[in-house]
C-alpha cells in the first residue's frame, strides 16, 4: 500500500489519501498527535519494511505527505535492489 | 545505567456487565453492586495512580446512570456502544495519548478477550478472576507513587475540558495554546523531587530521549500550568556533564499530557540557555532511535537541535550555542535556574 493509503487507514479518514503532497504532516496541517504519528510509521514500516525512525535521524521526512511518500519510496526501492 | 524494560500499564479498561458486577444493569431496576473484588481493585489502581476505563455494550446513558452513582468520577474516556471493544480500546488509547501496550482489559465473556488478544496483541488481557494476581506483576507496579500521579485521574478531566475546547476553538495549534494562557515554570531539581522524577522517568515512553532510570544528579524540571488546571511537575532533562564546554542530558522525560502542548521543547531550550549562561558552547543530546519515542525527537527539532551522529540504536542530537536561544512564543516561561 502507498504511503498517502497507509495514512488515510491510520487517521480513519479515506479522504486524506487524496491531499496534496505539499500538506503538512504536523502543525499547520494535519496536525497529526503524537499517538497517531507512531502509528503511522509502524504500519509504514510494516507495510514496506522502511524503517522510518530509524533511518531518517532527524525526522526531515515527516514534513509533509510528499516528503514521507519519497523516502519510503527511495528506501524501499533500495532494499528491493539489495541482496535478499 | 539501567533500561527499564518492563512496560508499564497506565490505563486499565473494564467491561461493566458481568465483569464489574453481577449481571446486566440494563434489565435491572438500579445499577447492580460492583463486585467487592472488583471495586478493591479499583481502589488500587487509584493508588497507584493507574486510569481506569470503561469498554461496555451498553447505550450512551449508561455512562450517565454510572456517573450518578457510587462509582462516578472514577473512570475515563468511557466508551459505550455496540461496536468492537477493539475499537473501543482504540479510541480509548487515541483520547489519553497512550499507546496500546499500556492498556490492559478485564472482561469476564471469553470471545470478547479473544477478539482483543487476536487483534490487538500488544493489551494486556485478563478474566476478572486473574486481575488480583496480575495487581502484583510489575506492569502494574509503578514503583512510587507520588501526590502527582493519585490526581492523574483530574489532570486527565482537564484534558478532556481542553480537548472539547480544541475542537471548538478556530485557529492554528498555536493561536488555541496562547489563548490557553500556557505557563511554564523551569527550575533546578532539589531533593524533594526525586520520587516524581524516578516517576517521570518510568512512565514516560514518547517523550523519553533514553528510556534510563532518572540518574539523579543535576537537572532541570519543569512545570506547567494552562487556564484548565496545573499539572504540576512534567518534565525533566538531567544533565551528566554541566561543566565545560558542551553539556550532555541523559535523560529526557516528559508526560504525555504535557509533551503535546510543546514541553519538550520549552525544556530543553531552558537547559541550552542555562548551559550557555556558564560558557558551554553546544548541547548535546543522546537518544535511542526507537519508533516509539519519536514524539521526543520532533520535540529535539523543534528546539532546533539536529543529529550530530549515530552509534548503534542511539543518534546524538546536538544544539549550536553561540545565539541565546529563545522560547516560542506562544508560551510564558518562568525561569527559576
Amino acid at each position: 500500500m502507498s504511503v498517502p493509503g497507509i495514512l488515510a487507514a491510520v487517521v480513519g479518514d479515506p479522504a486524506v489519501a487524496e491531499l496534496p503532497r505539499d500538506t503538512p504532516l504536523l502543525s499547520g496541517g494535519l496536525a497529526l498527535d503524537s499517538v497517531t504519528v507512531v502509528r503511522l510509521l509502524a504500519e509504514i514500516r510494516t507495510a514496506t519494511g522502511v524503517d522510518v525512525a530509524d533511518l531518517d535521524l532527524d525526522l526531515d521526512a515527516l514534513a509533509t505527505i510528499g516528503t514521507l511518500t519519497d523516502f519510503v519510496d527511495a528506501h524501499g526501492e533500495q532494499r528491493d535492489g539489495g541482496p535478499g | 545505567m539501567t533500561a527499564v524494560a518492563i512496560r508499564l500499564v497506565k490505563v486499565v479498561v473494564w467491561d461493566l456487565d458481568g465483569t464489574l458486577w453481577p449481571g446486566v444493569a440494563l434489565e435491572s431496576e438500579s445499577l447492580p453492586a460492583p463486585y467487592p473484588a472488583a471495586l478493591a481493585a479499583l481502589d488500587t489502581l487509584a493508588e497507584r495512580g493507574i486510569l481506569v476505563s470503561v469498554a461496555s455494550r451498553n447505550p450512551a446513558e449508561m455512562g450517565e446512570l454510572v456517573e450518578r452513582s457510587a462509582l462516578a468520577g472514577r473512570f475515563v474516556a468511557a466508551q459505550y456502544g455496540w461496536g468492537r471493544k477493539v475499537d473501543a480500546l482504540r479510541r480509548i488509547a487515541a483520547e489519553l495519548d497512550v499507546r496500546l501496550d499500556a492498556l490492559a482489559f478485564v472482561d469476564d465473556d471469553p470471545m470478547e478477550r479473544a477478539d482483543v488478544e487476536r487483534t490487538l496483541p500488544e493489551v494486556i488481557v485478563l478474566a476478572p478472576d486473574e486481575v488480583a494476581d496480575a495487581l502484583s506483576w510489575p506492569e502494574f507496579d509503578p514503583g512510587p507513587v507520588t501526590t502527582a500521579a493519585r490526581s492523574r485521574v483530574d489532570s486527565y478531566r482537564q484534558r478532556e475540558r481542553r480537548r472539547a475546547a480544541r475542537s471548538a476553538f478556530d485557529g492554528s495549534e498555536e493561536d488555541f495554546l496562547r489563548w490557553c494562557e500556557l505557563r511554564a515554570t523551569l527550575r533546578r531539581a532539589d531533593a524533594g523531587d526525586r520520587e516524581r522524577l524516578v516517576e517521570l522517568a518510568r512512565r514516560t515512553t514518547q517523550y523519553n530521549s533514553t528510556g534510563v532510570e532518572f540518574p539523579g544528579g543535576e537537572a532541570v524540571v519543569l512545570s506547567l500550568a494552562d487556564r484548565f488546571g496545573d499539572d504540576g511537575l512534567v518534565g525533566v532533562a538531567a544533565v551528566s556533564t554541566s561543566d565545560g564546554p558542551e553539556w550532555t542530558v541523559d535523560l529526557v522525560a516528559v508526560s504525555c499530557r504535557a509533551g503535546g502542548r510543546g514541553a519538550v521543547p520549552v525544556l530543553l531550550t531552558g537547559v541550552a540557555r542555562l548551559a550557555r549562561s556558564r560558557g558551554a558552547g553546544r548541547l548535546l543530546v543522546p537518544c535511542r532511535l526507537t519508533e516509539r519515542n519519536v514524539p521526543v525527537r520532533l520535540g529535539l527539532k523543534q528546539a532546533g537541535f539536529t543529529a550530530a551522529g549515530r552509534t548503534g540504536g542511539v543518534a546524538t542530537y546536538a544544539l549550536d550555542l553561540t545565539d541565546t536561544p529563545t522560547y516560542p512564543g506562544w508560551i510564558t516561561v518562568t525561569e527559576q535556574l
